[in-house]
């Protein structure tokens, strides 16, 4: 029988069988994977560094919810989020893992999805996890490449559904891990668009007009005005290699992301885990973009995260990194 | 790809096989090409474009033979509420107030001079009469809300305007027909979306919530939108015994059966209550 076949039969049957070997080992391989549930956190809190040496099949639970909450002191306004989070919650992979998303969308009447930017596919997953109003939707992912990423909800229109809050960071840890840092932040920078201007007060929707003239009303870190200040400003010691996962999401500008007072030791620009670049006082990070930064305090005192396009900390994006221990005169002294 | 190309080649040389061969092949045209696309092919499931269900699908689905009708009888009716009329829902706007209003007041049930209004009334196991005569299905964007809020078309297509200054999608979900997802905004003013199988279509805008308009596409002409009073009209009925329906968005359906006469006039009228429907007498 196997005479008659031509060559390019022979060709098929051999690649065929191949291919289904391969698929086969590939899902018996996934199959074998460990099973773990991701720790999420919510910022500015980052998951604890993957120790594994090896993939898992790690499961993240999503829940899309609608909430109305507090935008700015006195400003409140319909967020749509990740786990009743704005940013929605960290998540902390390797690379190699296999992450399985669950997505709940407990909308009444809005479809929602995911697109993440560490997925290498169609739609960065977000054809395959549409839910419907009331749905869920399941779908896995390879991790293929290390780096900080963002994923956002790209369900019609995707302006608006990132505009109401639906994003976040996943970290895809590079083989073997980062190097041990002490304190570790996820901030992120979003701007809101509300029909009322800044600081009017009550109940303020979301405009479209202002959203497509790009102008927004706030700029702030971690959702909401003031998450980074008062109680909620980080804490970090001198001497501390502090590590900030930082996150733009826009929906419309670039942020100049700065601390003042500090020098970014370490810059991995735009999330990826080259070399990182050495002694940057301002790193640009794009809409829909990332970065993780490293600095070691040297001087106690207040630090503060800015967008250098400076006018913003009056619309918001404005933080504080305290940082206590002993003084240091050699370094920092007032003279008169 | 390759493979494909070659395993035509195979066939058209007409190579003689066995059936353990052809196995092998198949087999092998899985092999390399099923591995890790089962997700893909879901998500064309999902998310597909409409417009490509055909004419030949449409005319098989429904069956309906259009002829001639002469000296055809006429079904006027009504459909009626009885009970207290349930309270609309009052949804906030939480996203262009400007232009939406503070406030959308949401009717579960529209009773309008004592009949329900926007309720959908058809015969339902016609086979054969006129010909389509609905206007061109045309639903509109406009203040935030859809108009016409329910709207009969024939098989075929539907034009989405907006004539709203902020962006809308357009989210359908039919039932047999293809789900769509369109956005539409300054620079996209007119859709067009393909109905090719008589369904009843949610449609909806995941932007503004409140918003929702029902696409019911006809398998026959017979069908009407009933207005003030509930009331309805189906002209050119052919002469014959006839299940007669009512569908609301909320109440669901009901039927009942109907004679119609040549050259006469048939009075129907359904009577829907929250607790459940009845059907009327036939006058």
């Amino acid at each position: 029988m196997w005479k008659i076949l031509s060559n390019g039969v022979a060709v098929v049957l051999v690649l065929g069988m191949t291919g289904l070997a391969g698929c086969g080992r590939q899902a018996q391989e996934q199959a074998a994977l460990p099973v773990i549930t991701a720790q999420l956190t919510y910022a500015p809190q980052v998951p604890p560094p993957v120790t594994r040496s090896g993939p898992a099949r790690v499961i993240v639970n999503l829940e899309a919810v609608e909430q109305t909450a507090e935008l700015a002191p006195g400003v409140t306004y319909n967020f749509w989020t990740y786990n009743g989070h704005v940013p929605g919650p960290f998540i902390r992979v390797r690379v190699g893992d296999v992450v399985e998303v669950h997505l709940k969308n407990t909308s009444r009447d809005k479809t929602h999805t995911v697109d993440f930017h560490a997925v290498s596919g169609p739609g960065g997953g977000a054809p395959v996890l549409m839910a419907n109003p009331g749905g869920e939707a399941v779908a896995s992912f390879k991790m293929l490449q290390p780096g900080l990423y963002i994923y956002h909800c790209a369900a019609n229109p995707v302006p608006a559904h990132i505009a109401s809050g639906l994003y976040g960071l996943l970290l895809v840890e590079p083989e073997g891990g980062m190097e041990k840092a002490d304190r570790e932040f996820y901030v992120m920078q979003s701007e809101f668009y509300t029909e009322g201007p800044l600081g009017q007060p009550g109940f303020q929707p979301y405009s479209s007009a202002k959203a497509s003239a790009e102008t927004p009303e706030y700029v702030v870190f971690n959702g909401r005005v003031g998450s980074l200040t008062g109680e909620g400003a980080l804490k970090a010691k001198v001497g501390d290699r502090v590590r900030i996962f930082f996150g733009n999401i826009g929906p419309n500008k670039i942020s100049s992301f700065h601390v003042i007072g500090g020098i970014f030791e370490r810059v991995y620009r735009e999330g990826g885990f080259g070399t990182p670049e050495q002694g940057i006082q301002t790193t640009l990070v794009p809409a829909g973009g990332a970065v993780i930064v490293e600095f070691q305090p040297k001087v106690p005192g207040r630090y503060t995260l800015v967008d250098h396009s400076i006018f913003r900390i009056e619309r918001g994006a404005i933080g504080y990194l305290d940082v206590s221990g002993p003084e240091a005169p050699e370094i920092y002294r007032k003279m008169k | 790809m390759s493979l494909a190309i070659r395993s035509q080649q195979f066939w058209k040389r007409g190579v003689v096989a066995s059936a353990g061969t052809m196995t092998f092949v198949v087999v092998a045209i899985l092999g390399s090409v099923a591995c890790g696309q089962k997700q893909k092919e879901v998500s064309v499931q999902t998310a597909p474009s409409a417009g490509t269900a055909s004419p030949q699908v449409q005319a098989s689905e429904t069956g309906y033979q259009v002829e001639t009708v002469s000296n055809g009888g006429v079904i006027v009716g009504a459909v009626r509420w009885r009970g207290p009329v349930p309270p609309p829902r009052v949804v906030p706007v939480q996203q262009d107030a400007q232009v939406c209003g503070q406030r959308r007041v949401i009717y579960p049930v529209r009773v309008v001079g004592g009949g329900i209004a926007d309720a959908v009334v058809w015969l339902d196991d016609i086979t054969h009469g006129k010909a389509y005569d609905f206007p061109q299905a045309v639903l509109d964007q406009k203040d935030c809300e859809y108009v016409p809020h329910v709207l009969v078309m024939q098989p075929g297509d539907l034009t989405v305007k907006s004539s709203d200054p902020m962006p809308h999608n357009v989210h359908t979900y039919p039932t047999v027909n293809r789900e769509a997802n369109e956005n539409m905004n300054a620079l996209v003013r007119t859709i067009t979306l393909h109905f090719g199988r008589p369904d009843i279509v949610s449609v909806k805008c995941d932007l503004h919530g409140w918003m929702q308009a029902y696409v019911v596409v006809a398998k026959n002409p017979y069908y009407a939108v009933t207005g003030a009073g509930g009331r309805f009209e189906l002209r050119e009925v052919p002469a014959g015994h006839y299940r007669l329906k009512v569908w609301q968005e909320t109440l669901g359906m009901s039927e009942q059966e109907v004679d119609v006469q040549p050259g006469q006039t048939t009075r129907v009228e359904f009577v829907l209550s929250s607790k459940g429907h009845e059907a009327a007498e036939v006058h």
